[in-house]
């Protein structure tokens, strides 16, 4: 009879509970504990506020988080997965998997590159490439938020042996003023760059605050270590090694990486001090004396030390007693997922400044904090939170003024959003597509520790050369190629071993060539652009201030940030020539086309219904109405060839439905 | 011969009764225009500019201040004599013909050493920083002074394109990479054949319902957009940009080096497009300037393709209106370097002006006899873009404000040049 009890009792409390399934990223208790405080800081507890729509049924949230996490539309494949499924605890299983997967990365690469300013680089550009790998592998990696800022701030080394020097060589066109005045706006969401060059007008920071702030990253040197004759030589004797008699063209381009090694390095020289500028004019200090760092900010714990300054103020900055540290980045992914921030604006704050619900605006830091800076644990919350799956009501919507969390916000999808969910319904799933796998990770690394062998045998010789003969000479010195020889049999082994195919990718992935968002075509600067005729040398290893992407790109049109500045908000204005886009471009015409994913998937449904149903859900995410069948059933009584279909695709396309986000 | 481009004013016209129609129809309000108009410029006084930019650093010896005097200096460039009394470089006989249109400036002096710092500058007025982008002088142009032509882009880049920094996007040059193709994927080739009539009836029926049950603000955008975009394809006013629309002499005249760029310049002029800037060649000869195939060869296509484009503005009454500048971000070293080239040098340098408001036939400033530095009256890219906002009729003085409060002025309180100003 006890037995009976009790198991009766298991039962009924298995089935209550949400999920007794142990997350990867955070356990069930904490998930749920800090759901339950973010929905009820979302509403209870203030006056006049409380969520009118219902929870969003299953269609429109599939579709919703598939475009939240992995930055694309499901596939009609993967919908149809999740809406068959009758788990209780599907939605959580899914955020979980999403999260877990390359989508995730390729997604959030892109909120980190428009936060640090990774410029949209020529793809040769090795300074781009690996500061992108970097943010891919710490996404991949899951590492903690603190860890992650605080590497970047105290980096230093060849970019073979450390890639979050990108961090620093982003800045080395100006100098660490604008490193110091990108961080503080980026981590700690206020903006002291004014103060560069007087008194701030607006606010209460000075001119002797901003120089206490930027000294502690002065000393840092952004530069090449690979002069300009030398990196001339070397390519003269790479151009005599291609046509060697022994030379084979079987490796990838990784060889690029090999023998013409990035030079970027960055180095710190604690000795070197900041000096007040010569026409300082306040009462406070002298002009040209040397300024002492300080941190000017009243939170967090300036007594932190560290070995040197930069990273006495790296462990300031990340320290759990800075609280701003947490929030600032917490209203940052709030706004990106809801899409309406709890504080605004989310990088200019001032000491007047009023945030609407205060006690979610901390709670929210507080979670990130608790939960070690995790971000799959923290975005499970988010996720997995009623506020974020209430439904968008037709009727009872509200501009995002009036937004208090009553139900969901509609979203225009970004410009990384239109442009990869575009191609995924041209190629199908794009996780494929991505460098994501641990294998490509561990053969970068290896990669790198060769090129800093090969540099260490060669460059000696290099140097010698360049002494004895110049940099415009056509001499040859025979050992160069014979280490070039050495070397390349040793990628060639590496690229073996790791199964690295000659386009870069693994052999099992053949099929992998798509450029996702993240790696944009948003190409070359301005001065980099068609030049067929006298083309301007790129100084080889200098850095990329190549914010300039081409307008009347595809992702531009749509509102792509220019990374000029940190910055998280995305553009989703309406302009003509997005319109002009949709209906013209070959991004959009390619979907529609006869041998698309889409349309050949399609064609494997036979019935016209079928099809139209396998395109809306595509698409829209939704089955289609009566009027909807209608529309198509009339425009197909003329003929249902591929072609009339790929119209019909286009025109559907079109609708704002599909870049809109319910 | 009278281009097809008179019509647009009617064009205009009939657009926006034809748009009245569609607003009714379709319950919606005004139409938004394609680009932030904060106000229309009809003024008959309204300059037009084209900013054309030598990238990578022209040499100034073997352009236009050339140094005979200092025969060691000179490499194989000769000098030739302006029909001003003047001399500059051989290279440019058909510059050198008709110099009494130009106005030269000898004594540019920049701080910048560096390609991408030293075009910004110019671009903007403004130096590169890490953490703000400023507009170029188009998106100024349009900010300030309005919009001449509110059916096309009122700053348009040919093989090149600024951004308007934190203006936005939709200050942003229209951006031509391609001058025989510059609409492609932008219009359909033939928007009012059945075929396409019945695609966009397709479109609007499948959206009705989203646009019905959907109404918000931002949903509505792009209703009234897609409503404009409609009518612009299957307007006139986008046939500026199409070359082939070009009479039989003008595409002989302009089948020459860089004539597609300049072509598309002057039927853009012809539109009133008011901001046209034009990337022409790659100048950074570090390396083997005098070979035949490089300096020599790059020189004699600008001086024909600047030439025939000043000659054309002329003869249709455009360069009256139309003030026309040619910089590059600095100058190259007199001394000639061992792999027969010359290396950046940005203490001296040229610039050119020419058109409304412009003092032809003149030359500003001097270098020493060697062109290593300027002795007499140095101009700065930001002096220099100063003058050119003075003749283009901006406020120097009027302050913008970017997002996060901070003024910005489109000369940055440089100098106008007064003797540049005929």
């Amino acid at each position: 009879m006890k037995l009976k009890t009790i198991l009766l009792f298991c039962l009924t409390v298995t089935t209550l509970l949400p999920s007794l399934a142990a997350s990867r990223f955070i356990s069930d208790q904490e998930l749920w504990k800090h759901v339950v405080t973010i929905d009820r800081l979302a509403w209870q507890e203030r006056e006049g506020v409380k969520k009118i729509n219902k929870i969003v049924e299953d269609e429109t949230f599939v579709r919703r988080i598939y475009l939240d996490i992995t930055g694309k539309v499901p596939t009609y494949e993967q919908m149809l997965s999740f809406l068959k499924n009758k788990d209780i605890n599907k939605r959580e299983v899914l955020i979980e998997k999403l999260l877990d997967s390359p989508g995730y990365v390729s997604h959030f690469s892109n909120f980190w590159m428009d936060l640090l300013r990774t410029p949209y680089g020529d793809p040769e550009d090795f300074n781009h490439k690996e500061f992108s790998r970097y943010i891919e592998r710490f996404l991949t990696e899951n590492r903690p938020y603190d860890t992650i800022v605080y590497d970047m701030l105290t980096a230093k080394g060849s970019v073979q042996q450390n890639q979050a020097i990108g961090y620093y060589m982003r800045d080395e066109a100006t100098d660490p003023m604008d490193t110091l005045n990108a961080t503080v706006r980026a981590f700690l969401g206020t903006r002291i760059g004014c103060a560069q060059c007087h008194n701030h007008r607006f606010d209460k920071w000075t001119q002797k605050e901003f120089y206490e702030s930027a000294a502690h990253l002065w000393g840092v040197n952004c530069g090449s270590n690979i002069g300009n004759s030398e990196q001339d030589v070397m390519g003269t004797h790479h151009k005599a090694y291609q046509k060697d008699k022994r030379f084979k063209n079987d490796l990838s381009s990784y060889a690029n990486f090999l023998f013409r090694p990035s030079s970027a390095e960055v180095k710190f020289d604690a000795s070197k001090k900041l000096t007040y500028p010569d026409n300082y004019v306040y009462d406070n200090a002298k002009p040209k004396a040397p300024v002492d760092e300080r941190i000017v900010f009243d939170y967090g714990d300036s007594n932190v030390k560290g070995t040197d300054r930069r990273e006495a103020f790296a462990k300031w900055l990340t320290s759990k007693s800075n609280p701003m540290f947490a929030r600032i980045m917490t209203n940052r992914l709030w706004k990106r997922i809801m899409g309406v921030a709890i504080m605004e604006p989310i990088d200019d704050w001032k000491d007047n400044i009023i945030v609407q619900n205060p006690h979610l605006f901390t709670a929210l830091g507080d979670v990130f904090a608790s939960l070690n800076y995790d971000f799959k644990a923290f975005l499970s919350v988010i996720f997995n939170s009623e506020a974020y799956q209430l439904a968008y009501d037709t009727k009872n919507h509200f501009e995002n003024e009036d937004y208090k969390v009553q139900g969901a916000v509609l979203k225009r999808m970004s410009s990384t959003q239109i442009a990869d969910s575009l191609l995924t319904l041209q190629y199908g799933n794009l996780d494929p597509h991505s460098k994501l796998d641990p294998q490509y990770f561990e053969f970068e690394d290896k990669l790198n520790e060769l090129v800093q062998n090969y540099k260490k045998d060669v460059m000696p010789i290099v140097n010698a050369h360049v002494k004895k003969h110049g940099r415009d000479t056509e001499e040859i010195d025979p050992r160069i190629i014979d280490i070039m020889f050495t070397y390349s049999d040793k990628l060639r082994e590496l690229e073996q071993y790791y199964n690295i195919g000659q386009n870069g990718f693994l052999k099992s992935n053949a099929a992998a060539k798509v450029a996702l968002a993240t790696k944009s075509k948003s190409e070359t600067s301005m001065m980099m652009m068609e030049e067929k005729e006298g083309s301007m040398k790129q100084d080889n290893g200098k850095a990329v201030m190549r914010a300039n992407y081409k307008s009347g790109d595809f992702m531009n049109v749509f509102g792509a940030l220019d990374r000029s500045a940190p910055e998280t908000n995305v553009d989703t204005g309406a302009t003509m020539k997005q319109i002009l886009k949709m209906i013209n471009s070959e991004e959009c015409r390619n979907v529609a086309k006869k041998d698309s994913y889409l349309m050949t998937e399609m064609w494997k449904h036979e019935k016209t219904t079928e099809r139209i149903a396998y395109l809306y859900y595509s698409i829209y995410g939704r089955a289609p109405t009566q009027k909807d069948v209608s529309i198509a059933t009339n425009f197909f009584e003329k003929d249902d060839k591929p072609e009339r279909w790929s119209k019909y695709t286009l025109a559907l396309i079109n609708s704002p439905e599909f870049y809109f986000i319910k | 011969m009278i281009s097809n481009l008179k019509n647009i004013s009617n064009e205009m016209t009939r657009r926006k009764v034809m748009q009245g129609i569609a607003s009714m129809s379709l319950g919606l309000t005004a139409s938004l225009p394609i680009h932030a108009a904060n106000k229309m410029n009809t003024s008959s006084d309204a300059k037009k500019v084209v900013r054309i930019f030598l990238p990578g650093g022209m040499t100034h010896m073997d352009s236009f201040d050339p140094k005979p005097q200092s025969p060691e200096l000179m490499g194989d460039t000769k000098v030739v004599k302006t029909n001003t009394g003047e001399e500059i470089s051989a290279y440019y006989p058909e510059t050198a013909k008709r110099m009494d249109r130009i106005a030269l400036v000898r004594s540019m002096v920049s701080p910048e050493g560096d390609h991408e710092r030293g075009r910004y500058l110019f671009e903007t007025s403004y130096t590169l920083l890490g953490t703000i982008k400023h507009p170029n002088f188009g998106a100024w142009m349009q900010k300030l002074n309005g919009v001449q032509n509110e059916a096309l882009p009122p700053s348009v880049g040919i093989r090149t394109g600024f951004s308007a920094g934190f203006l936005g996007s939709s200050y942003d040059p229209f951006v031509v990479s391609d001058p025989k193709n510059a609409l492609r994927g932008l219009v359909m080739n033939n928007p009012t054949s059945d075929e396409n009539l019945e695609l966009l009836k397709l479109m609007a029926d499948v959206r009705r319902d989203f646009h019905k049950d959907y109404k918000s603000k931002p949903v509505d955008a792009y209703a009234q957009y897609y409503n404009d975009s409609i009518k612009l394809m299957q307007s006139h006013d986008l046939d500026a940009f199409n070359l082939e629309k070009e009479d039989k002499n003008s595409k002989t005249m302009y089948n020459i080096t860089h004539g597609d760029s300049f072509l598309l310049a002057r039927r853009l002029l012809e539109a009133n497009v008011q901001y046209i800037s034009l990337n022409v060649g790659g100048w950074d000869d570090h390396n083997d300037l005098w070979m035949e195939d490089n300096y020599p060869k790059k020189a004699k296509a600008l001086d024909k393709a600047l030439n025939t484009f000043l000659d054309d503005l002329e003869q249709r009454g455009l360069l009256k209106n139309t003030i026309v500048t040619m910089n590059t971000e600095f100058g190259r070293t007199p001394r000639i370097s061992s792999r027969g080239g010359r290396d950046h040098h940005r203490k001296a340098f040229f610039s050119l002006m020419a058109g409304a408001g412009v003092k032809g036939g003149l030359i500003y400033g001097k270098t020493d006899d060697q062109a290593m530095s300027v002795v007499e009256k140095p101009v700065s890219p930001v002096d220099f873009n100063a003058t050119l906002a003075h003749l283009a009729g901006l406020n120097l003085t009027q302050e913008i404000y970017s997002p996060d409060n901070r003024p910005f002025t489109v000369g940055r309180g440089g100098n106008v040049v007064k003797d540049l100003i005929a």
